[in-house]
């Protein structure tokens, strides 16, 4: 990308913070699939968490993470290797200052980032579903709000050194990611994984004889409702990120969001048959984790692929989302209700690659394996660390009452629907 | 119910050898990332420099499958 911002034409300023208005629909989407692949219980401190995380997240960034992620063409913490500028960290003012006076373009990379560090914050927290501490998870999305998310958003998307790889090595545009494929679902779903190791799965996931226990959701409807909201979210998403961070014209806008809708759209009739073939008949929670791959792996190239590209991509993310899914918990016993790693972890993987392997430009396929690397490589093992410290300080995971009673009960003192018997977990007995 | 005191040192040892794992397989992580950092500034040549890239990555997996492993087994031992 590149690291210096052009102007921006007072209709692309118009029509981009139009579109981040209705963006928060992704968000929605996102924490009523999550509240919905959990247990009926959860359901309302799924919901719950995801708001508090969202607030959480949010103010954190607002204070100090905005400073740690700069702007492109802002202040940064620079050191020089191999005669090469490396800009690794932002150095903007905190609380958002300078916001008001700050170049257009600026101002919406700034609420496209505050609006992120919100869905990057909810992901990993339907990976805890069901035992995850609710303060917990909060102080986690504050962590990551103020470290992990301003380290990468500056490096991508605040003319960090990922961004200035074209410029700096010849490698391709930079690194590639509009839609916050890096910067949000490969990093929520990076937080994802960190949580289950250390929380663990639930009790009764997997006994110490035979398959996994079978936890369904409580409720399809949520989670394919949800789905659609996501859509809309995503459009709005996918658009504005390039504008803001692709530095796209008005005229390839359609182009976006026709790849955004195709790519999710191949993905869940892939998904619809691959299900459908292994299980007789189609399942409804894999199908809408197959929709979310294909949106999620659109956030990294819709804005720089064909059509016939995108449908390619989400054929791929469709056909690898359930079987991931499966390999993770049976062979693996990675206990995550949501989805998470598979649906933002690995689609986001896929769309990276895929941005790099269709995009026009020369050499962009390295510059998206150096991004990844980074991410993989160095952000993995930091978010690990710092949740293994902050599950010292504040452990992450529910006592086994807790757990047992349902984290409603448990958490809020009343549950979701309190008019309805809730059945007993047969795990349980 | 398996518990480090009834099991002994054997498995307190294999504890500590899946703790072990864990870390290591985080440890390597890094060498991989620094390996894909290095191809860009060791090689200009945009083939030896990708796969120098994919040596880096193929690091990355190597670590990440180690510390999967580690979590593996000692989610093993921790199942209810």
């Amino acid at each position: 990308m590149n690291p210096v911002s052009p102007l921006i034409s007072d209709a692309a300023f118009a029509l981009t913070l139009a579109l981040l208005l209705v963006a928060p629909l992704a968000l929605a989407g996102v924490a009523l699939i999550n509240t919905g692949l959990g247990r009926s219980r959860s359901a309302a401190q799924a919901l719950l968490g995801s708001l508090a995380m969202v607030a959480v997240a949010a103010i954190v960034f607002a204070v100090a993470g905005c400073a740690f992620a700069g702007t492109a063409g802002g202040a940064s913490h620079i050191f020089h290797l191999a005669g090469k500028p490396w800009s690794w960290l932002g150095a903007g003012p905190w609380f958002l200052g300078g916001l008001g006076v700050a170049a257009p373009q600026a101002q919406l990379a700034l609420l496209f980032e505050l609006l992120a560090v919100g869905l990057a914050a909810v992901i990993p927290w339907g990976s805890g579903m069901d035992r995850w501490k609710l303060t917990a998870g909060c102080a986690a999305a504050a962590v990551m709000a103020l470290t992990v998310f301003p380290l990468t958003v500056h490096w991508i998307w605040g003319g960090g050194w990922l961004a200035q790889l074209g410029a700096n090595f010849g490698v391709g545009a930079g690194f590639l990611d509009g839609g916050g494929a890096a910067t949000v679902h490969l990093l929520g779903g990076i937080c994802a994984l960190a949580v289950i190791w250390i929380a663990g799965p639930r009790k009764g996931k997997f006994p110490k004889e035979g398959l996994a226990t079978a936890l369904p959701g409580h409720h399809a409807v949520y989670v394919l409702f949800g789905c659609l909201l996501a859509l809309v979210g995503w459009l709005a998403w996918n658009v504005a990120g390039a504008v803001i961070f692709l530095h796209a014209p008005l005229s390839a806008l359609p182009g976006t969001a026709v790849n955004t809708v195709l790519t999710a759209a191949m993905a869940v009739a892939a998904t619809f048959t691959v299900t459908r073939v292994r299980f007789g008949k189609p399942d409804a929670s894999l199908c809408a984790n197959g929709w979310l791959a294909g949106l999620v792996a659109s956030s990294a190239c819709a804005g720089v692929v064909t059509p016939g590209a995108a449908l390619f991509v989400g054929l791929v993310a469709g056909i690898i989302t359930p079987l991931i899914v499966e390999v993770l918990e049976l062979a693996l016993s990675i206990d995550d209700p949501s989805g998470a790693i598979t649906v933002h972890a690995v689609g986001g993987l896929w769309g990276l690659i895929a941005a790099g392997l269709f995009a026009p430009m020369a050499g962009q396929f390295i510059a998206q394996l150096v991004g990844i690397s980074a991410l993989l490589g160095l952000v993995l093992p930091l978010v690990y660390l710092l949740f293994w410290v902050l599950n010292r300080v504040h452990p992450f995971r529910v006592d086994g009452d807790g757990e047992r009673i349902g984290m409603d009960l448990h958490e809020l003192g009343g549950g979701a629907y309190p008019e309805f018997v809730i059945h007993r977990d047969e795990s349980y007995r | 119910m398996r518990t480090p005191g009834s099991e002994g040192l054997p498995y307190i040892l294999m504890r500590e050898r899946q703790e072990s794992m864990k870390y290591a397989g985080l440890l390597v992580m890094p060498a991989g990332f620094f390996l894909s950092i290095a191809a860009l500034v060791l090689f200009p040549a945009a083939a030896p420099r990708a796969a120098f890239v994919l040596c880096g990555l193929a690091v990355e997996g190597l670590g990440l499958a180690v510390a999967v492993r580690g979590h593996m087994e000692a989610r093993k031992e921790s199942h209810p």
